[in-house]
This record gives structure tokens, C-alpha cells and sequence, in this order.
């Protein structure tokens, strides 16, 4: 033990902190409210000097998403065939695992550090994967398109999209809860996201039925023109379709 | 359904509170809440959990369920964007909280600043989370509470006005931390200023838990404070006695910021208190104590992963009380894991049976009647629809963005050089959790994950390997690593040479394993030395020298569980059964989950013809440990000697015999 023992007085300013939300009230009724005015200030300073890009309810992104080999270069495809001009750089050549394309921006995949490009992507298709779609800033309107696969079918065609290139898929049994939590947090992102509208695609249903889904897709789309679906339903190959279940 | 016994719970966390420095200020008269508090209730040790790391331990009051089940294995986590690691979220948390399973069952909670709580639940109540009081914006600039901090949100508004910054509060505030504030150079020293935001923390939460008490209905409040831990890791150092290295200019300044920060606890205890009310049952804890004698290290490591947790004592406190609870009493054998089954008890509530331990029913004046479930997870809506929408483990999301870049999707940039080493540590917490509840076979591939990885901590890592190895019965794979390591040149010699003689003792060469603890190059009175020698000692059939070696072990260490337990071992080589009942009881006070020492306190009480205490005594040691064949073996000795179950003995006697043939260690281990 000390000493000279301290003694904290009930009755100070420490006895007031203490004693919860009434002394607090109390203690900034003695010491004035400066601090919190400046404090409030600040804030308000904060909340109107946000960074990000600027956007604007006029500008309209037509979203594609889904887990990497759901089928979202395919439905790029069929918007592209449709008349929907694609954001992308064409850096990512085709190859073996897409043989028509990726229809990717590289500046998308650093989309959870670097949103600057967004409205750059206005009026265009755009091909965001699962996990970043959520960092798209709001002040746009995004049509939404989440392509969606069984599981397992993406994850035997991840892992020969890997095999070709020589490296091994992580453990399927790590990969399956994670990626249904990318979809949960996609979904769950778009429902309470303002300007965001959703449409869900089967990635069977578009293979099995492209008609359908390019119907679909035409009368979902709210870009002003309208999207040739006969057109869009032509790009669709289901000779693509090699990872499936049954 | 069981009797509902509390009006309201409150549950109150102190991290890292400790008796050994509350009791004299109790006897000093300097915690007059506390000293009300314990007059009418019970007051007890509470024994942590290995690793004793802060957001584990409180995700185990809170669950019941030991780290492997409720998912919190480390104070990061992967950020959501696979960038960095950030501050772990109990959104990562696998399985209901108290809070959940009361939502459900239809009662209100309060919960504030629980660690970790971040983002707030849906739950029937408030929740304000552990992201909202600490001051994180420099004064004068936009401190803006990130978004999910309070439930619900019409709450936030008012709430976030009761936010303290550390710029708000005066040298009346800190002076009584501080001898000689007007001496101090604040430019120069930091220390100050970081008083300051530990109280200015503490106060917020303070706050926000007064609020929400009164002015919201609540059947349930838990609030959890930190400030005790930050005070003592700040400043435990300048706590008399004055320790080596300390200057007396900073023992001068600093030496009553431990004290003082309990008494500020104890002012706010009487707050929240009075805010009970007496109708209100309440539970005060802290989740492990903390070092403030000789036993304070010189040193805190910095080259190990979470090193400053070395300061942590086994023991955290307890103080319960209430309606029906027991009135001025100690109770034993308390540890984090049976609060949650203690505060489900308290409402009327069945609890789970996969949790980890059972009710407190020895703080109760009347055994209550108790009740469980299978399990909680499956009862009512399944957990994650009650915390939110992103409850998973946040690993197993780091490993899918690692896979994207490798596809190409996302950038690498944006993912690699983030949480690897948080990955690693995280590995080697799981296993450590399985090491110490006795599954070293679940806890050799967590550590292979975290030693076989490139990492500064290897030869850390790889000691665990060696342990759990050893704890298998793998003996020619502990050897085999620990050559590894001593050709690696670890920075741990005497650590390895301690488990090198443990390898050696396992493989049956007591004397050779004598000889290396002689030969080691350390402090031959070092409890890890004596408790080894004590270890073989016995073995060797020497009892009264290795009596010696556990009551010296003891003199420096009065709370070492392990040398109370080879103590009462002793006793009962010498048949002396009433003195190794009572040391086995010591033992288990200290560490609950102990099989050994439940073992010996079963095989003391049947010595002394107390067969019923035995059977419930050596029950729990096959719980906590289901392949100790000797435990089967005396339980089916009690049945069929004492208590006449034929059936029961049949049942161990056949676990005794499976258990042999398959190679179990058919005797204890200490």
C-alpha cells in the first residue's frame, strides 16, 4: 500500500463521472458545453466533406455479380449482345477457362480501396465479383444482376481454372461456408443499399432456357434503351457448361 | 420448466480484476461497493482459460462454450475485404450469446461494451457495442461512431451525447491517479494523457449503462469494462513494492494508478448498484487476474505473439449476489465458463448440455433445480438470424479471398501482406484451447498450421507442437521435433529442455529425466524445475522428496493448482486421505478443469469411505477427460463395491478395458 493513501472524493468532479449518464450531465453543466459545440462542429464538418467519387442518382451501372465461374461473363455477354456497351479494358484475354471473354475492368478489382472509377462506369455493364459488389459507394442507382450456381459447380470450376494454370484450390470444405456468406452479404447489401434493384439468374436457367432469361434480363434492365433479348439469348453457349453436378 | 429465481441480472465485467489487489483495499476500507456487495453474497476465484486472452474469455462468459465452439480465437480477424487484420467482431461469433437465447425466450437485455459485441444485434433490448467508447478521434475532430455501434438505433442519438473524450476531463479527473501532476513534462510524458483515455473510456461506458438501466425495461444487463486491464498493463510496473528498474521519480508519480483505478471502479459499482436495486441478482468478474507481487515480470515479451499476456494470473475474481444466493461466503471451484449456465439458471432457464460446465449451484442457498437443453443452437430461430447477417468465420473468408486473387479477380494488392500472422496466431490459440481441455489429438493440426508456416515465431509455435505431441502419447514425434528445434536454435533452450524431460519421463527414463532437469541451465527453483522433479520424485517412489518440491513450489506460488494436486498425490502414497482430500480441493479451486486432481480427490474421499462424493468427484474427471481409463477403473470399483449399479460398473469397467487395450496412458498425468 501507498504511504500517503489517496483518497478520491465522492463528491468531486471523479464522483460525478462515476456516478453514469446524470453526473456526466451534471459535470458538463458546471464546465459549460465548448467542448461538445466544437466537438458537433466537427462532425457535421466530417459528414459533409465525405471522400469518394462524386455520384449521382442519374447515373445507372448495370451490375453483374456472382461468385467467380457462376456464369457472369456469360450474362456480360448476352448484355453486351443486347446493346449494353461494357465497362472494360480488355487486359484480360480470352483463354481456355473463357473462351469468349472475361468483359472485366482491372480497376474493378480494386474496388474496395479505389471506388474513383465508378462513374466512369456509367451507362455501362460492369462485372463486379461477389465479395466487392458490397463496396460499390451509393449515390448511384445500380441494376443489379446476381448470377447464381451450385456451389460445388463453382468450385470444381475454380479449381480447373486454377489447374490449368499450374496451382491447387484451397480446401472446398473452407471455400463453402465463405462463399455462401459472399452471397448473404451480397444480397443482404442490395436489399438495404438505396438505388440498388436486384435480379436473381439461375446460371442453369439461363443455359437451359436463354430465351427466358434474356426476357428476363431485357425487362429487368432499366437503362434507356432497350435491350435486344433475341440477340441476347443467341450468346448464350451451353457447350460452355462443363462443371455440371448432373 | 425450472423455478424462475432472479427478478433482473446484472453481470458486471471487470477484465483482469484480482483479489490480491482488491483485499487490502477492502481491508483498507477503500471499496465500500464491493465490501456491500460481498457481505451479502459469495466471493470466489474464477479461473480463466488458456490462452488467457481477453475477447475469448468474454465470448466464453457469454456463451458457455469453450473458443473451438463460439468461434473467437484471436483479437483480430481478417478484415471484410481481406486487406488487413482488424479488431475481431462478435459478428465472428459461431453460437448465441446470453443475450440471444434471453431474446428468444422473450426477456429484455442491456448489453454495453461487451468485448467483443461489434456490430450490435437485433436482440429484444439495447446493445451498445464494444467500438463505441474507446475515444478514437484527437480532440476538437469529428469522432464519429462507426455504423451498427448502438441497438436500437433510435437509441443512438442520446447515446452518442454520453460519449467522454479524453479532452473533456480535468487534472481533478486524473489527480488522484497521479502523485505530483504539476511535475510532470506532459509533452515529454505520455503517461498522462493515456490515464486519461482509459478513464474517459471507462466513463463512457459508465454512462451508456446508467442510461440504458434507467430508462429502458431490462430483465438482463451485462456491461463489460477494460479499464482495470489497461490500467495494469500501463501501469502495474509502478505498483508497490517498487520493482527493479523503476525509477523513483515514476514510482513517485505512478505508484497509486493501480489502486486508484479499483477505487473509480468501486464508485461506479455503487452507481450501478443502486440502479439494481436489491431486487437484482448481480455477478461481478473479471476474466483473469493479473500479477502485482514478485511474480510481476521484468520483462514483458515482445518477440512472442500477444506476449503481454504474460502479466495475466490464472485467477479472475467472483462476487454474486441476490435473492437465494448464499450470504457471505466463499465458493470454490468457479471458473468463465459456468456463467453463462449459472445466469440461464437464474432466469428459470434450462442449459445447454453441450456447454462446457454447469451451473454455480454451490453460490445458491438452496441447490436450484436445474434443467438442460441438447443445446441452444437448436432451440428457436438458429444463431446468425438473431446477430445479424454476417455471422461466420472470418478465416475461412480470408482463405476464399485468397483464392479470388489467385483466380484473378480481385487484387492482390488490395489482399496480401494482411492477417497471414493473424491466421498463424489464430491457429495456434485453437490449439492451445484444445491442449488445454485434454484434446491434445485436435490440437496437433492447428499447431502444425501455425509451426510449419513461414513465421518469426516458429520456435514458439513449435514448443505447443511438442507439448500436445507429448500429450497424445506421440513420444518418437515429440522427440523427433524437439531435435528439430534444438537444431533450429530456438530462443527458447530451457522451455525445450523442460519438454525434453517431460519426453524422456513419458517414455518410462525417470532417471534420465531427473538428470536433464539437473543439468538445466536454469533457476533450479523454478516452479516448472520443482514441479518436474516433484513429478518424477514421486514416480521414482521417493514421496517425501517429492512432497518437499510441491510445498516449495507452493511458497512461491500459493495458487499453483499442479503442485497441489502432486501434493495431495503424495498425501495418498502416504495414506494420509484427509490431507490429500483437501489439497485435491485446493487444486480444483484453482483449476476446475483439472482431471487429475478430480481424480485424486475421488480416490481420497473413497479412502475415506465417502463413496457417493467419490463417484461424483471421479465423474467429473472422465467428463472432462473421457479416455482416463484409471478414472474408469475406480468409478467401476465404486459401482460395483460400493453403490451396487452392476450395470454402471460393467459400463467403466468396459471403457477401462477399451480404453487399455487401444494404448490409453492408464495413469494420471501431472
Amino acid at each position: 500500500m501507498p504511504d500517503t493513501p489517496y483518497t478520491i472524493p465522492e463528491g468531486g468532479s471523479l464522483g460525478l463521472l462515476a456516478y453514469g449518464h446524470i453526473g456526466l450531465e451534471r459535470w458538463r453543466e458546471v464546465r459549460g458545453t465548448a467542448w461538445k459545440d466544437a466537438q458537433r462542429e466537427a462532425v457535421e464538418t466530417a459528414r459533409t466533406a465525405a471522400p469518394g467519387p462524386t455520384l449521382s442518382p442519374d447515373m445507372l451501372l448495370t451490375v453483374v455479380t456472382g461468385l467467380p465461374r457462376s456464369g457472369t461473363s456469360m450474362a456480360m455477354q448476352m448484355l453486351v449482345a443486347g446493346g449494353l456497351p461494357a465497362f472494360t479494358d480488355g487486359q484480360r484475354e480470352a483463354d481456355e477457362s473463357n473462351p469468349r471473354g472475361y468483359y472485366e475492368h482491372d480497376r474493378v478489382r480494386s474496388l474496395a480501396t479505389d471506388p474513383d472509377w465508378v462513374p466512369d462506369a456509367d451507362g455501362h455493364a460492369v462485372k463486379v465479383v461477389a465479395p466487392l459488389a458490397v463496396h460499390l459507394p451509393q449515390g448511384a442507382r445500380y441494376d443489379v444482376i446476381l448470377m447464381e450456381r451450385d456451389v460445388d459447380e463453382v468450385l470444381r470450376s475454380q479449381s480447373a481454372m486454377l489447374g490449368r494454370s499450374g496451382e491447387a484450390s484451397a480446401d472446398a470444405q473452407v471455400l463453402r461456408p465463405a462463399y455462401q456468406r459472399f452471397l448473404d452479404e451480397t444480397l443482404a447489401w442490395a436489399e438495404r443499399t438505396p438505388g440498388v434493384r436486384l435480379l436473381r439468374v439461375r446460371h442453369a436457367a439461363a443455359i437451359e432456357s436463354p430465351a427466358d432469361v434474356a426476357a428476363q434480363l431485357a425487362d429487368f434492365c432499366s437503362a434507356p434503351d432497350p435491350l435486344d433479348a433475341h440477340a441476347m439469348a443467341s450468346a448464350v453457349d451451353p457447350s460452355l457448361y462443363r462443371e455440371r453436378t448432373s | 420448466m425450472p423455478q424462475r429465481l432472479a427478478e433482473r441480472v446484472l453481470l458486471i465485467g471487470w477484465d483482469a480484476a484480482d483479489w490480491n489487489v482488491i483485499t487490502p483495499l477492502l481491508d483498507a476500507g477503500k471499496m465500500p461497493s464491493l465490501q456491500a456487495l460481498i457481505e451479502r453474497g459469495v466471493m470466489g476465484n474464477l479461473a480463466t482459460l488458456d490462452p488467457p486472452f481477453s475477447p475469448m474469455l468474454w465470448t466464453s462468459v457469454a456463451t458457455g462454450h469453450t473458443a473451438d465452439r463460439h468461434g473467437i480465437v484471436h483479437f483480430v480477424q481478417p478484415s471484410d475485404d481481406g486487406t488487413s487484420a482488424e479488431p475481431v467482431l462478435g459478428s465472428s461469433r459461431a453460437v448465441k450469446a446470453l443475450w440471444n437465447i434471453l431474446s428468444q425466450e422473450g426477456l429484455r437485455s442491456n448489453v454495453v461494451g461487451w468485448w467483443p459485441s461489434h456490430p450490435a444485434e437485433p436482440i429484444d433490448g439495447a446493445m451498445v457495442t464494444n467500438f463505441f467508447h474507446p475515444a478514437t478521434a484527437p480532440a476538437h475532430e469529428a469522432w464519429i461512431a462507426p455504423p451498427g455501434t448502438v441497438h436500437p438505433p433510435e437509441l443512438e442519438a442520446e447515446l452518442l451525447k454520453l460519449r467522454v473524450h479524453p479532452a473533456e476531463l480535468t487534472a481533478n479527473h486524473v489527480r488522484p491517479f497521479i502523485e505530483g501532476l504539476e511535475t510532470i513534462d506532459q509533452e515529454a510524458d505520455p503517461r498522462p494523457a493515456a490515464i486519461a483515455k482509459i478513464l474517459a473510456d471507462a466513463a463512457t461506458v459508465q454512462a451508456a449503462a446508467t442510461y440504458l438501466m434507467d430508462t429502458q425495461p431490462w430483465d438482463f444487463t451485462a456491461v463489460y469494462f477494460d479499464a482495470i486491464d489497461h490500467f495494469c498493463h500501463g501501469f502495474m510496473r509502478f505498483h508497490p513494492p517498487q520493482m527493479a528498474g523503476v525509477s523513483d521519480e515514476d514510482f513517485a508519480h505512478y505508484r497509486n494508478v493501480v489502486d486508484a483505478s479499483y477505487m473509480f471502479h468501486d464508485m461506479m459499482l455503487g452507481r450501478l448498484l443502486d440502479l439494481a436495486g436489491d431486487d437484482c441478482t448481480v455477478m461481478l468478474i473479471s476474466d483473469h487476474g493479473f500479477h502485482s507481487d514478485h511474480r510481476r515480470p521484468q520483462v514483458v515479451p515482445r518477440h512472442v505473439p500477444a506476449g503481454a499476456a504474460v502479466e495475466h494470473r490464472s485467477f479472475g475474481v467472483i462476487a454474486m449476489a441476490g435473492p437465494g444466493i448464499r450470504r457471505d461466503e466463499r465458493i470454490n471451484g468457479a471458473s468463465l465458463l459456468n456463467i453463462a449456465p449459472t445466469v440461464l439458471t437464474l432466469f428459470g432457464l434450462p442449459y445447454g448440455a453441450d456447454m462446457a460446465a454447469a451451473p454455480l449451484v454451490q453460490a445458491f442457498e438452496d441447490v436450484p433445480e436445474l434443467e438442460t437443453v441438447p443445446s441452444w443452437e437448436s432451440v428457436g430461430p438458429p444463431h446468425g438470424s438473431t446477430a445479424g447477417p454476417s455471422a461466420a468465420d472470418p478465416w475461412s473468408k480470408q482463405e476464399a479471398m485468397r483464392q479470388l486473387v489467385a483466380l484473378g479477380y480481385v487484387d492482390p494488392d488490395a489482399v496480401v501482406g494482411g492477417g497471414e500472422g493473424a491466421a498463424r496466431d489464430a491457429a495456434f490459440n485453437l490449439g492451445r484451447v484444445y491442449l488445454s481441455t485434454g484434446r491434445p489429438a485436435e490440437a496437433i493440426p492447428h499447431f502444425e498450421q501455425a509451426y510449419r508456416a513461414e513465421s518469426p515465431h516458429r520456435d514458439y509455435y513449435g514448443l505447443s507442437l511438442v507439448e500436445a505431441h507429448l500429450d497424445a502419447g506421440q513420444i518418437d514425434a515429440a522427440r523427433r521435433l524437439a531435435g528439430e528445434l534444438r537444431k533450429a536454435e530456438t530462443r527458447f533452450p530451457n522451455a525445450l529442455a523442460l519438454l525434453q524431460s517431460d519426453i524422456e519421463a513419458a517414455a518410462g527414463n525417470d532417471d534420465a529425466s531427473l538428470a536433464m532437469l539437473d543439468a538445466l541451465d536454469v533457476d533450479a527453483a523454478s516452479p516448472e524445475v520443482r514441479l518436474r522433479r516433484g513429478h518424477l520424485l514421486l514416480r521414482l517412489g521417493k514421496l517425501e522428496q517429492a512432497g518437499e518440491e510441491y510445498a516449495e513450489v507452493l511458497d512461491v506460488d500459493p495458487d499453483n493448482a499442479r503442485a497441489y494436486n502432486g501434493l495431495a498425490t503424495v498425501r495418498i502414497g502416504q495414506k494420509r486421505y484427509g490431507e490429500a482430500a483437501d489439497l485435491a480441493l485446493e487444486a480444483v479451486a484453482r483449476l476446475y478443469y483439472f482431471p487429475d486432481a478430480h481424480f485424486h480427490l475421488g480416490v481420497a474421499m473413497l479412502k475415506q469411505g465417502w463413496a457417493e462424493r467419490a463417484e461424483s468427484a471421479l465423474k467429473v474427471a472422465v467428463r472432462q477427460r473421457p479416455r482416463f481409463a484409471l478414472a474408469h477403473h475406480w468409478l467401476a470399483r465404486i459401482y460395483q463395491d460400493y453403490l451396487e449399479d452392476r450395470p454402471r460398473s460393467r459400463q467403466h469397467y468396459g471403457a477401462y478395458q477399451a480404453l487399455t487395450a487401444a494404448g490409453a496412458p492408464d495413469n494420471e498425468s501431472s
